[in-house]
């Protein structure tokens, strides 16, 4: 450890060299923007996946993904009710401007006003009235804070997506990242505003359990119960509906990690390449701080300093504007009708710049090397 | 004005053999990050731009204009649209009017788990209006017998070997098996990565009752002519678009993708950038005396850049060469799974170009800011340098 | 010698051999007229009166009749493009269709659309309008703002009703009267 007298020299040798460390700042900053951008892309995908409800189940047609593609008769609900362990069933319609992977889905979400009421709106934040507002038209939707802020939605906007021209209600705010991008509207009103031609189906029903637990036999039972019917059904948890219909995109976060550990090595390079250099132009400052009783290891500790103070820096500054952008840029990856909205956490940010720190550690290890070896007398005479 | 030597910057590359393989090799990461973006992309673009044929017309049902797989048109209407319209281009009487219904499934192939894949059910007319689709190899299927017709890229969409997909072996759909009776090409476009079917057979077994869509070759007449016919059969509620017009719609769509795809290749170029910057200033800081007494000798300042700007650009270059034969060789044609598709990635003249500019850009600017500041100090203070 | 007998079956066989060209050139269109091509619009189409009696868009649909007389009165719209760029048709829709505009504070930017009706309704309550040539065929000139005709636009039409195949009616415009025109209903019934 260094102690904290010898910061102001560090920090010398840094100022002292002003456009070298700041383009490693600058280069270092760059490459943790971008490791935070992955970062968050990751751990978006993994809160998704585990802020599935276990307690619920999602009932869909068979061998089906796009909503479009997913008809059930309304009348399935009744008999899904009678199945043992099925505390609550609610019909669900879905409708997306688009079934392909994009940054840019709309994702409506028809519900009945009871099971809204009932089920969805206590886990969501909403402005006093704006449920009544809701209730009051048949054409409003209560709207998802990221996907209000992506298309720049206010209440009383109308807005047209995937053939449905709404009324903005009302924005919601929730923990859970399902209803960030998604705009709650009145289940008849999607039925008929989809054509017209689809009443009386839905795209899937949301199976709230009797029993935590039970999920796998309650599954089999509403399967087994619809095998024969003209619209079979595949019932899965959300978790798993979610890693099935979101696979492409699921591909696509697990190759970022590699891009993520790029970025690192990046930061590893960048700092290691301004240190090297830093070492070499200083032989002679450092033979003089060594005449001056400078031991080699203190020499190295304050490489390795100005190399953790270098990544810090550029790590700080990279991570806090990845933070803000994304946060201002409201960015959700759709795919199916399924969203993850990439927001950023401050646990995965304070995560990064732990990892910048340790990388600027080890950036500076064979700089500090090469400087606590040079014997005096062969440094001095360096030109 | 008097130019120093080329060999002379060439030399100077040679000073610090670390150096210079350090340079290369940072260009040759930055512009293979940038290649690879511009070749995702490009085939993005492509695959987009030639799936559309200049003379089709698009029919879909009325709202359904952002997505055919939303829209449904009652399976009469192509019978009504074929009489109703004048000016379909026709070959021996046959209309080029092609009735589909486009869907993902749930598919397995080769024992492998079901994967999405988009599937086209068809008539014989579809030939006809997408002439980019050669059958390369078996025949076209026949309704009534569960035969599909097999893209090029559908092993990459499935994850399964070619070998998988051959002409005589089965996948499996809607819990029944289906013959491949053949397969096709259809070369940068969407149609590479699908499977055909005949469409009586794809909507019986996906029990669906409506179209996704109509598409009509025209000949005399336009765009205009079948939007009036459209607009004066309100009741069949149809809207009319030129098919390219539809593939221009989805470019769009996948218009926030190519920003951030664009932009993380220009984040990973300047972080190249900071660190080239680095090196170089280091590199020509030495060399203050050696510039200096260049000068005295009579050589500009300017002449001075430009050979240090030879110098930094003949590594950048070399590097962005390493780079691009690099994604030519790995990565031009790779398939990659997207979005209910595949996406070829292309690799081409226009993309070299952009690579080795790319590399020449780098060089020239990574050396301006370094070689001014080498020769901003005057003469005499330059030669005493330390 | 050239008998009269010959002459007619030259004559026959020169009709024979026409109406096989004619028969093989099935994909191209009939003759031009000159103001489809020039897409001239006839003068004294826009009218500064609107013409009397002027019947609403549904009652017409209910019971067309081929080559009637009729004044037609309605709002231009029922989709989100109600004109066909370049040539002479456009939709017109019954004034009992609400426009989403109607609502208090809702501020829809296509309320020509009806996006708040149910597309059937929409459907059995709009007649494309158009202007056509000597040989039936719609001008080859758009109608979108001329003479003050816009999306939603109040207009009355008169003109002849041509009924196609499935019953459906497409009003042939001889004038067209662009301004407010008295409802017999203003909301949906």
């Amino acid at each position: 450890m260094l102690r904290m007298r010898f910061l102001p020299l560090v920090v010398k040798q840094i100022v002292r060299q002003p456009v070298r460390a700041g383009l490693a700042v600058a280069g270092v900053a760059v490459a943790m923007f971008l490791f935070g951008g992955v970062s968050a892309l990751q751990s978006s995908a993994d809160a998704a996946m585990e802020a599935a409800d276990p307690n619920w189940l999602i009932v869909y047609r068979k061998d089906r993904y796009c909503p479009s593609t997913s008809r059930l008769p309304e009348s399935y609900a009744d008999r899904i009710a009678r199945i043992p362990g099925a505390a609550r069933v609610v019909p669900v319609r879905i409708a997306v401007n688009n079934c392909r992977a994009g940054l840019d889905v709309v994702t409506f979400r028809g519900v009945r006003e009871r099971d809204f009421v009932d089920e969805f709106a206590p886990r969501l934040t909403l402005a006093p009235g704006a449920v009544d507002a809701w209730r009051s038209r048949s054409d409003a939707v209560l709207v998802g804070e990221t996907l209000a802020r992506r298309r720049r939605l206010n209440v009383g906007d109308r807005f047209n997506a995937a053939g449905v021209t709404a009324y903005v209600a009302g924005v919601v705010r929730s923990d859970e990242p399902e209803h960030d991008n998604v705009a709650y509207a009145h289940l008849p009103f999607l039925q008929f505003a989809t054509g017209g031609r689809s009443g009386g189906y839905v795209t899937q029903f949301n199976v709230r359990l009797a029993r935590p637990g039970t999920g796998e036999t309650v599954a089999a039972a509403i399967d087994a119960e619809l095998a024969a019917d003209a619209e079979p059904t595949q019932t899965r948890s959300p978790q798993a509906f979610l890693l099935a219909a979101a696979d492409d995109v699921m591909q696509i976060v697990r190759f970022t990690r590699w891009f993520g550990w790029g970025c690192l090595a990046a930061v590893l390079g960048l700092v290691g390449n301004a240190l090297a250099l830093s070492v070499r132009e200083r032989v002679r400052h450092h033979a003089v701080l060594m005449a001056l009783g400078y031991d080699g290891r203190l020499l190295a500790r304050l490489v390795v300093a100005e190399g953790l103070m270098l990544s810090a820096a550029g790590g700080l500054v990279g991570l806090a504007t990845a933070q803000g952008v994304l946060r201002y840029a409201s960015l959700a990856v759709s795919v199916e009708g399924n969203s993850i909205a990439v927001l950023p956490t401050v646990a995965g940010m304070i995560g990064g710049f732990g990892l910048t720190v340790a990388i600027g550690v080890a950036a500076g290890l064979w700089p500090a090397v090469q400087a606590a070896r040079r014997e005096i007398a062969d440094a001095l005479r360096v030109v | 004005m008097r130019l120093l030597p080329f060999d002379y910057a060439i030399r100077n590359l040679g000073r610090s053999p670390h150096r210079l393989a350090a340079t290369v090799l940072g260009s040759a990461v930055v512009v293979g990050v940038f290649v690879s973006a511009a070749a995702f992309l490009h085939g993005m673009d492509v695959g987009l731009a030639r799936s559309g044929g200049p003379e089709n017309v698009l029919l879909l049902g009325a709202g359904s204009e952002e997505s055919i797989e939303r829209s449904e048109i009652p399976p009469a209407h192509a019978g009504i649209v074929a009489a109703g319209v004048r000016g379909i281009r026709r070959r021996f009487d046959a209309a080029y009017v092609s009735p589909e219904v486009h869907l993902a499934l749930a598919v397995s192939a080769g024992g492998a788990p079901p994967r999405l894949a988009p599937l086209r059910g068809i008539t014989p007319g579809a030939f006809l209006v997408h002439p980019q689709v050669r059958i390369a190899e078996g025949r076209a299927p026949a309704a009534g017998r569960a035969e599909v017709l097999v893209g090029a890229r559908v092993a990459a969409r499935l994850g399964v070997r070619e070998s998988d997909l051959a002409v005589g072996r089965t996948l499996r759909f809607e819990r029944r098996d289906w013959t491949i009776v053949g397969r096709m090409k259809a070369p940068a476009t969407v149609m590479d990565a699908e499977i055909w079917c005949p469409l009586n057979d794809l909507m019986l077994a996906a029990r669906r009752t409506t179209l996704s869509c109509v598409v009509l070759t025209l000949d005399s007449a336009d765009l205009a002519d079948v939007d009036a016919f459209c607009k004066h059969r309100v009741d069949l509620q149809m809207v009319a678009l030129r098919q390219q017009d539809y593939y221009d719609s989805l470019r769009e769509f996948y218009a926030p993708i190519r920003l951030i795809v664009w932009a993380t290749a220009g984040l990973v170029s300047i972080a190249g950038l900071f660190g080239g910057l680095n090196t170089l200033y280091a590199a020509f800081s030495t060399r203050i005396r050696e510039l200096a007494a260049l000068q005295t000798l009579g050589f500009s300042r300017r002449a001075i850049v430009l050979s240090l700007i030879q110098e930094a650009t003949v590594a950048s270059i070399a590097g962005a060469l390493l780079a691009v034969l690099s994604a030519r060789v790995l990565l031009d044609g790779l398939a990659v799974r997207f979005s209910m598709g595949v996406l070829s990635l292309r690799v081409d003249s226009g993309v070299v170009a952009l690579g080795l500019a790319a590399g020449l850009l780098l060089g020239a600017a990574g050396a301006l800011p370094p070689a001014y500041r080498c020769l901003r100090p005057g003469i005499p203070e330059a030669l005493r340098a330390a | 010698m050239v008998t009269m007998n010959s002459m007619r079956s030259l004559s026959r066989l020169l009709g024979a051999i026409l109406c096989l060209g004619a028969g093989c050139r099935d994909s191209q269109p009939p003759p031009e007229d000159e103001n489809h091509r020039a897409g001239v619009l006839p003068a004294g189409l826009f009218l500064a009166a609107p013409p009397p009696a002027a019947r609403d868009v549904r009652e017409v649909k209910r019971d067309p009749r081929d080559g009637d007389a009729v004044v037609i009165r309605g709002r231009v719209g029922g989709g989100k493009h109600p004109f066909v760029p370049g040539r002479a048709v456009f939709l017109l829709s019954d004034l009992s269709l609400r426009p989403c505009s109607a609502n208090p504070d809702d501020r829809c930017p296509t309320p020509w659309d009806y996006c708040c009706e149910p597309p059937d309704r929409i459907a059995a309550r709009t007649i494309a309008v158009e202007v056509v040539d000597a040989g039936g065929r719609p001008l080859a000139v758009g109608l979108e703002g001329v003479g003050s005709l816009r999306a939603s636009a109040e207009v009355v039409v008169r003109g002849r009703v041509s009924v196609g195949p499935a019953q459906t009616a497409v009003i042939r415009a001889e004038g067209i009267h662009v301004g407010a025109v008295s409802e017999t209903a203003s909301g949906s019934p």
